[in-house]
């Protein structure tokens, strides 16, 4: 071959293996590339799956950045808080041209600017972030907006909001600064309402307020110092109404003053006076030492030692059980109670949950005052019988009373709907009979004719006790004047307790300054819950008609 | 043969390419019009939720006592009303 011939084959070998070489390496890159590919796409396709499978609201919390909190609604739908967005306005000082000019056309829409305050912060270029106002309200908002002053924008918050105002305050609360429930609802379940559930109470707003006006016009008109009422659905327990005045608006939670953000519905405790006369009643027929055709002795006053126990309008003679009842004598409640023993009294107490503090769904009530086990003894036990020497709180009270005036069983007081219901029975079917004719008896021809509504059956009981002053002293001239009242008496739809503290003047009384506020309630409360009034009448065992209220109607 | 097989390799990696890139730009699209949905679905929950509070402050029980004394409304009659018959009996 010739070495030019020889040359040539060289390079074209040596053109074909590095050809081969090139090729061999493009072929492992682009295996390599493809391999890549696949698992770009796999992982692609695998997110996508994933995505597919996340519950909605993560998706929607990967874009949103705050969650509502909750909203608080009656037992009818009605709302009672809720959680608004709105805009606050802040400010950029290192945006700022004319720090000036700006607090000067700022003035226009929000006067109340304190301007030397704002001048020093804007004028410090390092900060960033300056609050002016928050929770502008929209007109606000849009007002500043169209000011076009560079520097200022707007931060979207959400704003709590009441808009029923004072209405059912005490059971809501409120919630601070921070957004976390301070009081009430809003700090029992804080949690739920910051995860965006809505909680729904037992209370009528309608009742609510309904109950709200007559304790507020009855508080002014005897000049009292403070008022609290309790409406109680009786089957469950669950509380209808709840007011204690004076009361706030949880708007403005800041300005109101201690006084008016105590809930005395469940923090303060009260001897409820004569109201505990049904307790010892109730109890005498359930142990059946006395029946309504009892006679009791109320000629003379009773002495135990240097105590003595009268009546405040002594009869001085023989009453019946129904008489001793209406008329609300001491010394015929205290023979009753003096044929029990202290540990039937003290069990029978324990039911009702009156000697330690109530666990209900929103807390627990405060401590009731109770006698020592040492105190609790003959005298102790004859005046406990007509309400001196126990304070319960007036929760504690209603649910109690509810028991014996509604069906015998005790169910716990509850504001939240889906609190399961809590009952269990605490007197017979025939001590209830008996203590309605009681109950009737007093609204009837006793104490409590003022609560009568006309047209229909209301059953009840007043209360007048001397207020307790720290120094352990009674003051004669303070009351606290109380009424439980049952409507309609023969299957109660609603069970009411009333109390008016200090009220002044003539009407004092558990049956002039509290059986009123119940009246002007029912009278609502029967059209509000559609009750139709009753013919009724009472036989006896011979079925004779005692009575009729045919007259009324 | 090799010269298909290379070219049967970089047909199919742009091809796998070419998908990857689409499959990239509809998520970018969807996760846009998903935004966009729930913002929306946002703003009518707010609206919702402004009328829900105008409407219980319109209709707050006070409120509507004030409007029922303005025009002059009366309380329910009972009168005007059928009553239930009732009947109770109490032992001795």
């Amino acid at each position: 071959m010739r070495p030019s011939a020889r040359r040539y084959k060289n390079s074209v070998e040596q053109s074909q293996q590095s050809f081969a070489i090139i090729k061999t390496r493009l072929n492992v890159v682009v295996i390599a590339l493809f391999i890549v590919q696949i698992f770009l796409a796999g992982a692609i396709i695998s997110k996508a799956y994933q995505a597919t499978q996340e519950p909605q609201t993560q998706i929607k919390d990967y874009f949103a950045k705050e969650i509502r909190r909750g909203s608080i609604y009656d037992q009818k739908g009605v709302l009672l808080a809720t959680s608004l967005k709105v805009n606050s306005l802040y400010a950029d000082p290192k945006m700022m041209l004319d720090v000036n000019d700006a607090i000067f056309k700022l003035k226009k829409v929000l006067p109340e600017i304190d301007s030397k305050k704002l001048k020093s912060k804007l004028s410090n270029k390092n900060r960033r972030f300056v609050w002016i106002k928050r929770n502008l309200s929209p007109k606000q908002a849009y007002q500043i907006n169209a000011l076009g002053v560079p520097g200022f924008a707007f931060k979207q918050e959400f704003f709590r909001t009441y808009p029923n105002g004072n209405l059912a305050a005490h059971i809501l609360g409120y919630i601070n600064r921070n957004g976390n429930g301070v009081v009430g609802v809003e700090k029992v379940y804080d949690e739920q309402l910051k995860n965006g559930e809505d909680v729904h109470l037992t209370i009528d707003a309608t009742l609510q307020d309904t109950l709200r006006q007559s304790l507020a016009a009855q508080l002014l008109k005897t000049n009292a110092s403070s008022a609290w009422a309790i409406a109680l659905h009786p089957h469950n327990g669950s509380v209808l109404a709840s007011v204690s005045l004076p009361d706030y608006d949880p708007n403005f939670y800041n300005k109101a003053s201690a006084e008016q953000w105590k809930d005395r519905t469940i923090s303060d405790v009260f001897e409820m006076g004569s109201i505990n006369k049904t307790y010892t009643f109730a109890l005498g027929f359930d142990k059946e030492i006395i029946n309504l055709n009892s006679i009791l002795d109320a000629t003379r006053p009773i002495r135990i030692g240097k105590y003595r126990i009268r009546d405040a309008y002594p009869k001085s003679k023989w009453l019946s059980t129904v008489d001793a009842f209406k008329y609300s004598s001491n010394i015929a409640t205290s023979r009753v109670a003096d044929e029990l023993t202290v540990e039937q009294q003290k069990q029978f107490y324990k039911e009702l949950h009156l000697l330690e503090p109530l666990n209900y769904d929103l807390g627990t009530t405060t401590a009731p005052i109770i006698p020592t086990d040492k105190s609790w003894k003959r005298l102790k036990k004859m005046t406990l019988s007509y309400g001196y020497g126990l304070a319960t709180t007036p929760l504690q009270a209603v649910a109690a009373l509810s028991s014996i005036g509604n069906d015998g069983f005790y169910a716990r007081p509850k504001f939240v709907k889906n609190t399961p219901t809590d009952k269990v029975r605490v007197v017979k079917d025939e001590t209830v009979r008996k203590m309605k004719r009681l109950f009737s008896a007093t609204v009837e021809e006793g104490t409590g004719r003022r609560a009568r509504v006309k047209g229909y059956l209301i059953g009840g009981k007043t209360g007048t006790a001397e207020i307790l002053e720290k120094s352990g002293e009674y003051n004669k001239k303070q009351n606290l004047a109380t009424f439980i009242g049952f409507a309609p008496l023969d299957k109660p739809e609603f069970i009411v307790l009333v109390g008016v503290n200090s009220p002044q003047g003539k009407l004092s009384g558990g049956g002039s300054a509290a059986a009123p506020i119940f009246r002007e309630f029912a009278e609502k409360a029967f059209a509000i819950l559609n009750i139709r009034p009753s013919l009724y009448k009472m036989q006896d065992k011979g079925q004779n008609i005692l009575k009729t209220n045919k007259g009324d109607l | 043969m090799n010269i298909l097989k290379s070219l049967l390799l970089i047909g199919m990696t742009c091809g796998l390419l070419v998908f990857v890139t689409f499959i990239k730009s509809e998520v970018r699209s969807l996760t846009k019009e998903t935004q966009h949905v729930i913002k929306q679905q946002e703003k009518l929950e707010e609206n919702i939720k402004v009328l829900e509070a105008e409407f219980a402050y319109l209709t707050a029980p006070t409120r509507l006592a004030k409007i029922s004394d303005k025009l002059n409304f009366k309380n329910i009659d009972f009168n005007s009303t059928k009553p239930q018959l009732v009947s109770l009996r109490y032992q001795d």
